[in-house]
Formats: structure tokens, sequence, C-alpha cells
């Protein structure tokens, strides 16, 4: 845009203002400017990081290695019981985590009185949020693989994962319930509607988007958590697949883990191929999530 | 606790005006009276010119009124100002010219000053005066007892004219030759006792814009609804 | 000689001795101190805004007292709500009108650290002791300042209510009925399957009276129902409210004096958490009892 004619400039000017337009406006674009850098470098961190695991991971991947089980081999070593034991984990923990993180988040939310105990437990939930995640690990492995006796299965890494992902979700979802207009709430009552009907009709399927993207970022973080598998004790060289849940499993983390650590540069090339497809499978989870708040969404017309 | 209302500065107006309006018909009022009593031409001449003036503040008045009522929507004691402008204003229109009626007269009786004398047509006119400048008093300062008070000396004014009328009948009986001013003096009567008349609506207007009370037509008004009079029935 | 002339009406037609009775009640009058009197020599405010019982009043409030936390809105509130009238509740911004509303049916209950003492009545029922909230709010609907439809169908909106009370009939000609009586049949007829965002908030704010309604309650509170409307909405509102209150009772708390004044039989003016005056609401705007519901009437508060 050009700068304006003085003359028509001095249509607009006003003797008690120093407009200084022209100062004003570099100021602004220098500082968009920085801004655009910032998510740049972020943006090409990314891409670089990308760029390196494709090229190196290509060349490996292909259905022989989707289809085999890990080997002491470069050349016959695949990724099948990680992704099925990633698959496996991921079910478990949404079966366990959700149900509980969603009431959980419902009963705070909508029932429970306020009070000094209401705080005390909003207070630690938000806390356990930050805990690290080793030792969700730790105290999986005292209290579900060595105390109940659960031993080092599908079963005990996915009720700890569980653990770990609840506050995260059991926060989301309050939020999300939080965001719905107190109007709506409100008309249900004055119906004359008990407090169970106003969440089952209104609340929760208006809150479900929210919750849903909750959820998903939740099960997205657990399907790339290490430390606490390795905690428990999943395996990392484990040739069969799960059959039951309180088989022993290894999970697509601690695969890639293993294979990093060997000195062979093939096993670099796994791994690279292994985070390529672990790529993929988050992608496509987050894909699905946006997709699904979307057909709510419209669903919902506004 | 008063913040300022648009409305406040339109009353004042409105008022100014029926104060105006108030004074000049007292004046147009004393002025055919001295007329009359002194059978001065020149002010009965002016009295009838200056109807003019009452009649235009008649105008404005109403004209204010309707702004107001169509822009500020008024209230309880507002609407009731404006409801007692309006009455008031045609009420002293009135009264301004039964005033210059009397001023038309005075040519007519010239001649007959003393005839004049031997009626109580002065005193009826007096106890008419008193009463609009009573009842205008009752308005200005927003006396409700004066008002009151007002509606019952309505009484004097009228065994007054039935007097006058009583007398100038006999008169004419007496002194045909002079029946011609003898009815005008009749005529003239009559127009005070309309004044007081009108003088007594006003007062009655003012218990209205005051009290919230319509003190018109008692009879019709003692209905189980309406506004029940301190005595039993 | 011709006679006198007829000396018409103000000679007396009311013969002496009524005459002489006019005037000393007349003066009576003048000594009696009046029920109103305006700008000089006021009645000392308080004593009670009286009117006389009402015979079968619907909702009788009777010395209510609330509190949000520590702070008291309102203050020992006596009134009485005829049947089949529509009463408004008038008053500055905070004087309680908006707060004795929503505790005629109990949705105050829904605020924390809120407290009610005294009783409410609807025909003869205590609403509080020993009474179901979700039953109150059958009973007695409200219809919200912000048209607040819920998200779902236009269809929908009027039936839910109806099926979560357990609604025992046909439910589409129910629907229909209670459009009609909303005013609002004739242009959503064609369309009940569409979002209720569709329509303009005019309707949305009928179909929110067609919801109440759908609930079969005996009274309808409103709370400022047509302040987010405009003028023509507002004026096929009121209309609606108009044709409503030969079968329900409707109690309706609004700003806007003249709509007051348009609609209601009574009108209650409150001022700081108190009931100052109660009256017919032509006798309120013509004669008020109370100065300073005179002073909030004509504009003269701050």
């Amino acid at each position: 845009m050009a700068a304006p004619a003085p003359a028509a400039a001095a249509a607009f000017d006003l003797p008690e203002f120093d407009e200084r337009v022209g100062a004003r406006k570099r100021t602004g674009l220098v500082l968009a400017t920085l801004l655009f850098l910032s998510t740049l470098v972020g943006v090409l961190v990314l891409l670089t990081l990308m760029v390196d695991v494709f090229v190196k991971g290509l060349p490996w991947l292909d259905g022989q290695f989707l289809n085999s089980y890990p080997s002491r081999l470069p050349i016959r070593a695949g990724i099948k019981s990680a992704i099925v034991g990633s698959l496996w984990t991921m079910g478990l923990t949404a079966v366990l985590a959700v149900p509980i993180g969603i009431a959980s988040a419902v009963f705070l939310e909508e029932y429970a009185p306020r009070g000094w105990f209401f705080r005390l437990i909003q207070t630690n939930i938000a806390n356990l949020a930050g805990v690290p995640s080793v030792l969700y690990g730790i105290l999986g492995l005292a209290v579900f693989v060595r105390f109940f006796g659960l031993g080092r299965s599908l079963m005990a890494g996915s009720i700890t994962m569980a653990l770990l992902i609840l506050p995260v979700l059991i926060i989301s979802t309050q939020e999300a319930l939080r965001a719905v207009p107190s109007g709506l709430r409100e008309s249900a009552y004055a119906l004359g509607a008990t407090r169970w009907q106003v969440v089952w009709s209104h609340l929760l399927p208006v809150a479900a988007p929210g919750i849903l993207t909750g959820v998903i970022l939740s099960l997205s973080r657990a399907i790339g958590e290490t430390a606490p598998l390795i905690m428990i004790g999943a395996a990392s060289f484990v040739a069969f697949l799960p059959e039951s849940v309180m088989d022993s499993f290894t999970v697509m983390p601690i695969q890639i883990f293993n294979w990093t650590a060997r000195p062979q540069i093939e096993f670099q090339g796994l791994a690279a191929a292994a985070i390529v497809v672990l790529m993929v499978l988050l992608f496509a989870m987050n894909l699905s999530a946006i997709l699904l708040r979307n057909y709510f969404e419209r669903h919902r017309a506004r | 606790m008063s913040a300022y209302r648009p409305l406040d500065e339109e009353i004042r107006l409105l008022w100014d005006l029926l104060v105006k309006m108030n004074l000049l018909v007292d004046e147009q009022l004393a002025d055919a009276i001295d007329a009359v009593t002194t059978c001065d031409l020149e002010k009965a001449q002016r009295v009838r010119d200056r109807d003019d003036e009452v009649d235009k503040l008649e105008l404005d008045v109403d004209h204010q009124c309707e702004r107001i009522l169509a822009l500020h929507t008024p209230v309880a004691v507002d609407l009731r100002l404006i409801l007692t402008a309006v009455k008031l204003n045609t009420d002293l229109e009135r009264i301004g010219d039964h005033a210059k009626n009397l001023a038309k007269l005075t040519p007519r009786l010239e001649g007959c000053t003393g005839l004049v004398g031997e009626t109580r047509i002065l005193e009826t006119a007096d106890a008419a005066r008193a009463l609009l400048r009573d009842a205008q008093d009752a308005f200005i300062k927003r006396d409700r007892l004066l008002a009151r008070r007002v509606i019952a000396h309505d009484r004097n004014v009228d065994a007054l004219h039935r007097e006058t009328v009583d007398r100038l009948l006999e008169l004419v009986r007496e002194d045909p030759e002079h029946a011609g001013p003898l009815v005008h003096l009749v005529v003239m009567s009559r127009a005070i006792e309309r004044i007081a008349d009108y003088a007594v609506n006003i007062a009655e207007t003012v218990v209205f814009l005051i009290e919230g009370v319509d003190i018109r037509h008692r009879k019709l008004q003692r209905g189980p609804h309406q506004e029940t009079p301190a005595e039993e029935a | 000689m011709p006679d006198a002339p007829n000396p018409g009406p103000s000679f007396g037609d009311l013969g002496t001795e009524e005459a002489i009775r006019e005037e000393a009640e007349n003066l009576q009058n003048a000594e009696k101190e009046p029920e109103h009197l305006s700008e000089q020599g006021r009645p000392t405010p308080g004593g009670p805004p009286d009117r006389t019982a009402t015979p079968n009043p619907k909702i009788q409030v009777q010395d209510v007292s609330f509190w949000y936390g520590a702070k008291q809105v309102l203050k020992d509130i006596t009134m009485d709500v005829p049947p089949n009238q529509v009463t408004a509740f008038i008053g500055p911004s905070g004087c309680g009108k908006s707060t004795l509303l929503r505790c005629l049916n109990r949705m105050n209950e829904l605020i924390p650290e809120s407290r009610l003492t005294g009783h409410i009545l609807i025909d003869g029922q205590d609403i509080y002791e020993g009474a179901d909230p979700v039953m109150v709010r059958r009973r007695i609907g409200m219809v919200f300042q912000k048209p607040n439809p819920f998200p779902k169908s236009i269809y929908q909106n009027v039936a839910w209510g109806a099926k979560i009370n357990g609604f025992k009939g046909n439910m589409d000609e129910h629907v229909e009925h209670c459009l009609r009586q909303a005013a609002l049949w004739d242009e959503v007829k064609d369309r009940l399957k569409e979002q209720a965002y569709s329509l303009s908030g005019g309707q949305q704010q009928r179909l929110c009276i067609a919801r109440t309604l759908a609930v079969k309650p005996d009274v309808v509170l409103m709370d400022e129902p047509a302040s987010a409307l405009d003028p023509i909405a507002t004026a096929k509102l009121e209309e609606t409210i108009l044709d409503l209150k030969k079968v329900y009772t409707i109690i309706i708390v609004t700003h806007n004096m003249q709509q007051a004044s348009r609609i209601s039989d009574e009108t209650a003016f409150f001022y700081l958490g108190e009931l100052v005056e109660l009256n017919k609401t032509v006798e309120l705007f013509t004669r008020p009892k109370n100065p300073r519901t005179e002073d909030y009437i004509t504009g003269r508060f701050g």
C-alpha cells in the first residue's frame, strides 16, 4: 500500500496528535517478522528431523518389515509384534482410562459439592498430570506387576498407562464440560430435568467434541511413552504376538529404543523405519480426532 | 438523588407558559372589571386586543404538551401535569373570552354607571376574581388545601349572581327605558358567574395534580371502585 | 320585557341540602391526609406495600429473604400473585427482582452458597419444604433472557422436556399444540426437523416458550424475555404473552417500564432487595403510592 500523498495525509492530521504512522507500522513489521522467524525455526527443526528419519528409514520400509518379528539379523527384522503390542496397549488403555476419566470429570464438574475436599482432589489431579511418566512405571511395577501378580503383561502395562493419562483426560473433559454455555444447563433444569438427564441429554453431547479431542490427544501421548513400559518390563525381544492380556508384549517406542541402542548401522535404519510407522500412526489418530470433531460440530450446526 | 432528565427542561418550558397565561388572564379580568366599573372604553379596548395573546398562549401550551407526550411518554406526576396543563389552558382561555365579552359590552353601558351600583354585580366580580386568584395561587404554589377551599367558596358567587339577576329583573320592571343596558348587565353577571365556575375547575384540576385524586362530578364517582368520601353513606 | 336568561345548571340543581353536604365533605376531605402526595408532604416510606388480599392467589411469597453467601439480596418479601394474570417485576439493576424470580422455581439452588428463608407456596403448597425441585420446576417453567434453544431440531426442542417427564400421549400433536400456543407453528410447521439455531432471535425465543409449555406448567416465569429482541419481535412476543395469560399465570421481569405498563395487570416495584410497592399496573403508573416508585418510573433515579 503506497503511502498517501502529503496533501491527502494533511486532511487527516490533527495538531494534538503526533501520529507517526510510518514508524508504528515499521515497528509492527519488525515484530511480525520476528514471530514468523520463530515459527520458522520450529517448523524447520521438525522438517529436518522428519526428512532425516524418512531418508534413513524408507529403504527399510516394506511389507516384510511390517510383517516380521524382531531378529538379530537386520535383514529379517520387523516390527510386527511391536505394532500389534502398541495397538493392544492403546486399546486396553483406552478401554480402561476413557470411561473412568469421563465419569470422574462428570462427577467432579456436575455432582461434587464444592468445598475443601473438592479442592483437595482437584489440586491433586492437576499435580498428578505433571508427574514424570517413569514414576508411573515404578508404581506399575510395584503394584501391578509384583503385588497383584499380573506379571509383565499387557494388563499391567495398560493399567499403568491408563493411570498415566487419566489426570490429563479428567482435566480436559472438565474443561470441555465447563465450556458448555450455562444457558443450556439452566434451561434444561428449568424444564424439570434431573441432573443425570441434563448431563446425558445435553452436556455430554455438546461437550463431546472437546472430550473427544482430549481423549485422542491423551492416547497419542500414551502410544509414544517408553519409560513406564520399560519399568513394567515390556520386553524388547518379543518374537510372538500376545494372545491374551496376560501375555508379555512389546511396544513400538521400546522397539525403536532397543534398535537405536545397537551399534550396527542397519539397526539405525530399522529404527528410522519404525519411527516413520509410528509417526504415520500418530498422524492417523490426530486426523481421526479432527474429522470426528468436525462431524460432531457440523451435526450440531454450531 | 434526581438524575438529569431532558423531560425536566420541557416541563420547565411548559410551566413558564402556564404561569404566564395565568398572570395574563388575571390581568385581563382585573382590567375588564375596572372597565365596567368606571366605564373606561380605552381599557375595554385593550382587553379585547390582548385576548389574542391569551389565544396564542393556549396554542403554545397545547403544542408543548403534545411534544412532551409524544417524545417522553410521561407517567405518574409528570403525566398529571400534562393533563393539568391541557385542562388549565382551556379553562383559562374561556375565562379570557368571558373577560373579553365583559369588555365588549362595556360601551353598551355608557351613561349607566349608576345602574351598575344598584346591583351587587361588582361584588360578584370581585368574588369571582378572588376565586380565580386563589385557584391560580393554589396551582403555582401547589397548595391543595387552598384549592379545596376555592371549591367550597363557589357557593358565594352563585348566591351573589342570583341576587344580582333578581335585582336586575326588578330594575327592568321599574325602569323599562333602560331595559337594554340592564339586559347586558344580566349577561355580564352570567359571564362573571361562569368565570367563577372555571376557577373552580382549575382548583379541582390542581387537586388532581397534587393528590392524584379526581374530585369532579362526585355523584358519578361514588361507585364501589372509586374514591369514597369520608362520610358514611 | 324578556325574562332573565336561563340560568343553567350552575344555579344549584343539587338543591340546598346536598350542596351543604358536598361543601362539608369537601372541607373534611381537605383536612384528611391523602393517600398520596407528590413532591410536597410525602408520606414516610415503610409500611406494607398493601393491596387487599387476593382471593385464591396462585403463588404466595411469605417473608422470603435470600442470601448469596454473606450478602443479603432479598429482604422479607411478602406478596401474592393472582392466577391468569401477568404480573411484572420492575426495579433498577441489582434490586433483586431476577433473584426473586429464580427463587420461585428453585433455580437459585443450583448456585452454591445460597440460602433462602421464608416460604413460597403454589396453590397453597410449599415448594421448598417437602417438595422435589424437579417436580416444582415442571409446574413452574422459565424462559430466559437470551434465547437458548437446545442444539437439536425444532421438534426435539419441544419434545425433550415432555419426554423426560414421562409424557404419555401423542407427541406430534403435543408439539404442534405447544408451537401453536407460542405463535410459532405456522412459521416452522414445514421444517420441524431443522436445527433450532436456524431460526431468528424472536423465533428462537418463542421456541423456548413452546418448550416450556410442553411440560404443562401452571406458571411461566420470564426473565427479561424481550431484551435481546428487536421491536417487531418484541411486539410479537408481547402479543403471545397476552394470549398465554388466559391459560397460564405469568410473571415477567423487565427493565422496560413501557413493556410492563403495556402488558401487565399488576406490577411490583423492587428496590435494594425490598418490595416497595405492589399495585394494579394502571394505579402504579398514574398514582403510585410510594415516592420511591414515582421517582423510579419517572426516571428521576440516578
